[in-house]
């Protein structure tokens, strides 16, 4: 018995130390008892580990009325913008590569920390898709109602040693930028990834449910729900033709409308869509861009977000229904410059 | 309570230092208010019918060995009858009401009978046949009524196996509880280790596996071909690691106490028929229809046709254990039809292999047979994990559905969007699966762990280490139930 003591706790030794050395680093402030590491070493050397750990640890510590939920590109609104213009503290509830149904887990989640007031949505018809799926909001509940698997887990090491490189090297460690030009990596984006979301769709019947009953959720508890959907570079739109998704994308639009909730659209020929100044890639708008968003829905003046209803929806059915070329998204959007000669090959 | 649960991490260390502690005289009672709270953090009040059934059973037992003549006989039927009647109702009666009123609108006879809305009690099925063979046994001479009705209930609810087995004898387990168990280093060594291989079988591989199974079986017809192939080849890896990681907690932790549980699983997908299949899978299961409904029936010796409608009757039967669903009737029926088909083309076979000369190269037909018994098991899966008959038939016709594409691997990798799973996660999903088949390949020949220990110290601990940092870093995060319990 005393042999198998001594062992055991020789065993455990590590693991014990392990324990106490996360305690006090802590890269996703899951404890928020030591403050050992920066919050911006930690923003920049954690986050892009696991954006979902980064965001709903915080929020599980610290609940906010206000939300922002939804992908990268979502993440790319302008916060401190938005909390000036609104007077109110918005939290990101954010994740990389998110999907439109841990967009609504995440819904339920913060629900649950506490009463919501207003929650802003940003989707897109890229994550519309049965086939766009994934189940990561239920791994970080477990882990919040369990302190050993955030302990034990891979992000939280990673992002440790993240960390505790950044911070004796005094350099960030996570380099977010891709490894190749910004001519390469958009061509990669308007290939790849497009073929990645577009190659196989689904109408997602399931999710659409679950996105009406949060709808109503929201309705009869008062909750401020509005969704946005961000923008892409018409050359990324352009290629919903390529994959014949333009009456899905339609379709999109119709249950988006159909939700009866305020949903305001970026996502056609405009002056953001048409420039690529304005993005970083073609899926992920850039500053500027995020400013001029931000301002138009939290003010409530839209000039180039459209809010969508029945007639709009309408309007572009017609349009892209009828078999129209690319090059033809200027005359539908009316009052953009012509688009230009590479844009419609 | 489940084995890989933050509960069970302190509830197995709490009750095993008490174990230890207490006088051997005490440790009956332990184990049961144990096994109790174990059992209660499912559903409470459910501990009400295993009572009953205890009782029963408890009565009964001795009943029949006091008694002699047709009486006996009586009380048996009895016995049985109400035990299994616990479990028809809780398991089989909205089975049977469904297809009542499925047959009555067929026929356009407008009475439906009402279905319950009913949960199933976690482990009925094997607590009810661990009960059931205590009373037959007891019935036919070859067990003593237990008198202790504390070790009665203890006996059928010993916390490690209740919810999902092995299904013990009494005579191999009845009689442990009367023993005082030391404490023994190299036992409690070895019972840890099994159950740290477990875990590791259950969280690294089956968890990991069921995300991909669970998307692609619950939505079947966003899929064809090579997802489907994919998918099911991995539900038979997931339902063994699952069931049989938790065969090795459960034989673990009994064992860490003093106590030795039968083996479960040996190597079933080495098999190399189904009747050799079946001597590797869920043995207490198998073996208890050997017992008592195969050879009950005539066994083997009887004419050849009743002994495959032996067989038959027995795997359906089998299936039907598993789940109150057409697909599992079906899957067990399969079993039973894919050994008949066995014996009777035994002698044909035996000729094309004569004629082939395949005997000439023994470890390339034992790979053959092994494969093709794989083939037909994950073929039976199918049936298994299908949510109904519609998704079993277009699971099974779109098996091969593009083919002739297999080859192209923009068209392979545009099959397998949306399935759920992290390519890391499959990548660590398939490395757990490799070395999972290397321990049974080496733990054919000799027992890895006895085979471990004649290594050097720093060996032997730094496998520890790496078995539990897989376990603790590369463990799905979500705890997942074991398929079993629901049966």
């Amino acid at each position: 018995m005393k042999m198998f003591l001594v062992k055991g706790v020789i065993l455990s030794v590590p693991a014990i130390l392990w324990l106490a050395i996360v305690l006090v680093i802590d890269p996703f402030d899951y404890f928020n008892v030591s403050h050992v590491i920066s919050n911006e070493v930690k923003r920049q050397n954690a986050q892009e580990i696991n954006e979902l750990f980064f965001h709903v640890f915080r929020e599980a510590n610290a609940p906010s009325a206000n939300l922002l939920i939804g992908d990268s590109r979502t993440a790319n609104l302008p916060i401190d913008e938005i909390d000036k213009v609104t007077g109110q503290h918005y939290s990101l509830l954010t994740g990389n590569a998110l999907k439109l149904n841990e967009a609504i887990d995440l819904f339920w989640l913060a629900n649950r920390y506490r009463k919501l007031e207003n929650v802003y949505i940003g989707i897109n018809f890229s994550m519309f898709n049965q086939y766009a799926y994934a189940d990561r909001v239920k791994t970080v509940d477990t882990i919040v109602a369990n302190p050993l698997r955030y302990v034990f887990n891979r992000s939280t090491a990673q992002a440790l040693f993240n960390v505790v490189e950044a911070t004796i090297t005094q350099k960030p460690v996570v380099n977010s930028v891709p490894p190749m030009s910004r001519d390469d990596f958009w061509n990669y984006m308007i290939t790849t990834r497009a073929s990645e979301w577009y190659a196989k769709y689904k109408f997602p019947d399931d999710v659409y449910a679950k996105m009406k009953t949060m709808v109503e959720f929201a309705r009869a508890n008062d909750i401020n729900l509005v969704f946005i959907i961000v923008p892409h570079h018409v050359e990324f739109q352009n290629r919903l033709w390529d994959y014949r998704l333009t009456s899905e994308k339609v379709r999109f639009l119709e249950a988006m409308a159909a939700l009866n909730t305020s949903v305001i659209d970026y996502d056609y020929v405009n002056e953001i869509t048409l420039d690529k100044k304005n993005f970083l890639d073609p899926v992920h708008y850039g500053k500027a861009a995020g400013v001029l968003i931000a301002d138009e829905v939290w003010t409530g003046q839209y000039k180039i977000g459209k809010l969508l209803n029945a007639n709009y929806v309408q309007h572009v059915s017609a349009k892209e229904l009828g078999h129209r070329k690319p090059d033809a998204l200027a005359a539908f959007s009316g009052g953009v410059p012509p688009l230009k000669a590479s844009l419609q090959k | 309570m489940l084995f890989n649960s933050l509960q069970f991490l302190i509830f197995f260390p709490v009750v095993t230092v008490l174990y230890f502690l207490l006088p051997h005289r005490f440790r009956w009672l332990l184990l049961l208010v144990a096994s109790c709270v174990f059992y209660m953090a499912f559903i409470p009040v459910y501990i009400l019918i295993l009572f009953v059934t205890i009782g029963i059973d408890y009565v009964a037992a001795i009943y029949i060995e006091e008694t002699k003549g047709p009486r006996r006989y009586t009380a048996l039927i009895t016995s049985i009858v109400s035990t299994c009647l616990v479990l028809f109702v809780f398991k089989y009666l909205n089975f049977f009401t469904t297809n009542y009123n499925a047959l009555g609108a067929f026929f356009h006879l407008n009475y439906p009978v009402r279905i319950l809305s009913i949960i199933l009690p976690i482990g009925l099925s094997f607590h009810t046949f661990q009960s059931l063979s205590y009373v037959i046994e007891v019935y036919k001479g070859r067990q003593k009524a237990e008198r202790h009705f504390g070790i009665y209930a203890l006996y059928v609810m010993f916390y490690p196996q209740l919810v999902a087995g092995p299904i013990e004898r009494p005579q191999n387990l009845l009689h442990q509880f009367y023993e005082p168990h030391e404490f023994d280093y190299g036992r409690v060594t070895d019972g840890l280790k099994l159950m740290a291989w477990g875990l590791f079988k259950k969280m690294l591989v089956a968890d990991r596996l069921a995300v991909l199974v669970n998307e692609v079986y619950n939505n079947p017809t966003n899929y064809e071909g090579i997802p489907l192939i994919t998918a099911t080849a991995f539900f038979a890896v997931q339902i063994y690691c699952d069931f049989s990681g938790y065969s090795d907690i459960a034989i673990g932790a009994a064992q860490v106490m003093g106590f030795k549980l039968m083996t479960n699983f040996r190597q079933p997908y080495f098999a190399e028929s189904i009747a050799d299949f079946w001597r590797r899978w869920h043995i207490s299961l198998s073996t208890w229809f050997k017992d008592y409904v195969y050879i009950p029936l005539g066994g083997n010796r009887v004419s050849p046709r009743r002994h495959y409608l032996n067989l038959l009757i027995t795997f359906a039967i089998s299936g039907l254990w598993h789940g109150a669903s057409w697909t599992y009737v079906i899957w067990g029926a399969l079993h039973g039809l894919f050994i008949t088909f066995s014996g009777i083309s035994e002698e044909p076979r035996r000729r094309i292999r004569e004629f082939l000369r395949v005997d000439r190269v023994p470890a390339l037909h034992a790979f053959a047979r092994m494969s093709m018994t794989f083939v037909l098991v994950c073929f039976a899966w199918v049936f298994f994990r299908a949510n109904s008959l519609t998704d079993a038939g277009y699971i099974i016709s779109h098996l091969f559905t593009g083919f002739a594409q297999y080859g192209n691997l923009q068209y392979v990798s545009l099959q397998f969007r949306g399935i759920g799973i992290q390519p890391q996660d499959l990548v660590i999903a398939v490395a757990a699966m490799s070395i999972m088949l290397t321990y049974d390949i080496l733990d054919k020949r000799e027992r890895v762990w006895h085979r471990l220990q004649a290594r050097p110290l720093w060996v032997r601990w730094s496998l520890y280490y790496v078995l539990v940092l897989a376990i603790l870093f590369y463990s799905d995060n979500n705890v997942a139930n074991f398929i079993y319990f629901q049966f």
